[in-house]
């Protein structure tokens, strides 16, 4: 270990403990009950607790210390899980459950990517199973979507290379970044309804009744044409990855 | 595990006849290499540059069936299973000590690939294999494609040797 990594390392365990405690203090608000300012408080609080830890990543990536780089990556995920938890109540408690449901699944994959990432963070097991209970008991069961296509051409997210030529393989974490397949050209065949789908974001948003009536599939309200401002701003669609 | 058995066509003729380069060890078949009509209809499965990668890194030599410069498309996968190519294993390979490193190669990339997953995801691992057996008139060969199915903890407790003796047409 270089003088600069054995540095590093120190720092990283100095961080250690206000990371624990900043994570135990933002789970603390992640119940319906709790206030909804409290909640937006502990988000912000979280915000600034990545954007330390993705300083801390950099100087990692700086020294080539991968091993640090991919930990705080695992960091800087199940911080993000957690935020995207609290963005879930609060969207539910602003009575938005098409974006609470989106934060649901953006916890859900950046709780699998703080795993994925680095070795240290498999306890979050526990974390998913929490999750998943939250899944199916909040909301009604899905209608997932998943679009059939053919790949003509798709690129490595880290070296930018053709995918399966270079190096990098999907899933793996390559210095506090995981490796995508990214699909630069492709052609959509068809479009079926899956019960596990790759991608939780794509399910049916409306249905229709016996009565006839188009409702809004979450909250059973007859639906209007537009889809509201607040349903399109919860959106943040995230890159599903492609194994 | 769940082990499925059905009969595959000759895979040297079946090359041949699409003008694609004939498998001697280890190959990836495309998809519908048993039903297309022509070379330009086939489509790989999405994993295969995955399998192809992590090979290339462990030294695990494959023959490409399409030749030099020619690539195929890939389906993309729908669900969040993960479904593998056709990995054609030789009747020369299944005694060889490539095979069970070529799946354990497989399975632990999985085991950390599906981390979070591992109660929600199944795993189906295909390979096709052929094997000549004695008749009256002489000498037979049949192919076999045997779909192992499981989760990723299953993958990983499992008997590689398992697949070569069934490979080869033991416990059939």
């Amino acid at each position: 270990m270089t003088d600069e990594h054995s540095q590093i390392s120190g720092e990283i365990e100095a961080f250690q403990d206000k990371f624990q405690q900043a994570l135990q203090e933002g789970r603390k608000f992640c119940f319906v009950t709790r206030a909804k300012e409290f909640q937006l408080q502990a988000r912000d609080m979280l915000k600034n607790l990545a954007k330390n830890t993705a300083t801390l990543k950099k100087k990692a990536i700086t020294a080539a210390y991968e091993d640090a780089a991919n930990l705080l990556l695992s960091y800087e995920e199940t911080t993000n899980a957690i935020i995207n938890e609290l963005n879930m109540w609060i969207a539910l408690k602003e009575d938005n459950p098409d974006a609470a449901w989106d934060y649901l699944v953006n916890a859900e994959t950046a709780a699998i990517s703080a795993m994925k990432a680095h070795v240290s963070a498999s306890h979050l097991e526990a974390y998913l199973e929490h999750l998943d209970a939250l899944e199916h008991h909040m909301f009604p069961k899905q209608m997932f979507f998943s679009p059939g296509m053919i790949i003509k051409e798709a690129r490595c997210s880290i070296c930018g290379q053709e995918y399966g030529e270079c190096d990098h393989l999907a899933g793996k974490p390559y210095m506090g970044e995981l490796c995508a397949r990214e699909i630069v050209h492709a052609d959509l065949e068809e479009a079926s309804l899956v019960p596990n789908p790759a991608n939780k974001h794509a399910r049916g948003i409306f249905i229709t009744g016996k009565d006839g009536i188009r409702r809004d599939f979450l909250t059973w309200r007859p639906a209007s044409e537009k889809p509201s401002k607040q349903a399109q701003q919860g959106k943040k669609a995230i890159k599903p990855y492609l194994m | 595990m769940e082990i499925q058995a059905t009969e595959y066509l000759d895979v040297a003729k079946r090359a041949e006849e699409l003008g694609l380069n004939v498998p001697t060890g280890l190959a990836i078949l495309p998809n519908n290499f048993d039903t297309a009509t022509s070379a330009d209809e086939l489509i790989h499965e999405g994993t295969t540059p995955t399998i192809r990668s992590l090979w290339r890194q462990s030294g695990v030599i494959e023959t490409r069936l399409e030749k030099d410069g020619s690539k195929l498309p890939q389906s993309a996968k729908k669900s969040a299973d993960w479904i593998s190519p056709i990995i054609f294993v030789s009747q020369a390979m299944l005694t060889n000590a490539a095979l069970p490193l070529t799946i354990n190669l497989i399975s632990s990339y999985l085991y950390d690939l599906l981390k979070g997953r591992h109660g929600k995801t199944q795993v189906a691992i295909r390979f096709v294999s052929e094997r000549s057996e004695k008749t009256q008139n002489g000498q037979n060969k049949k192919s076999m494609l045997l779909t192992f199915k499981g989760t990723p903890q299953e993958w990983k407790d499992f008997d590689v040797d398992k697949v070569r003796q069934l490979l080869e047409g033991k416990n059939n």
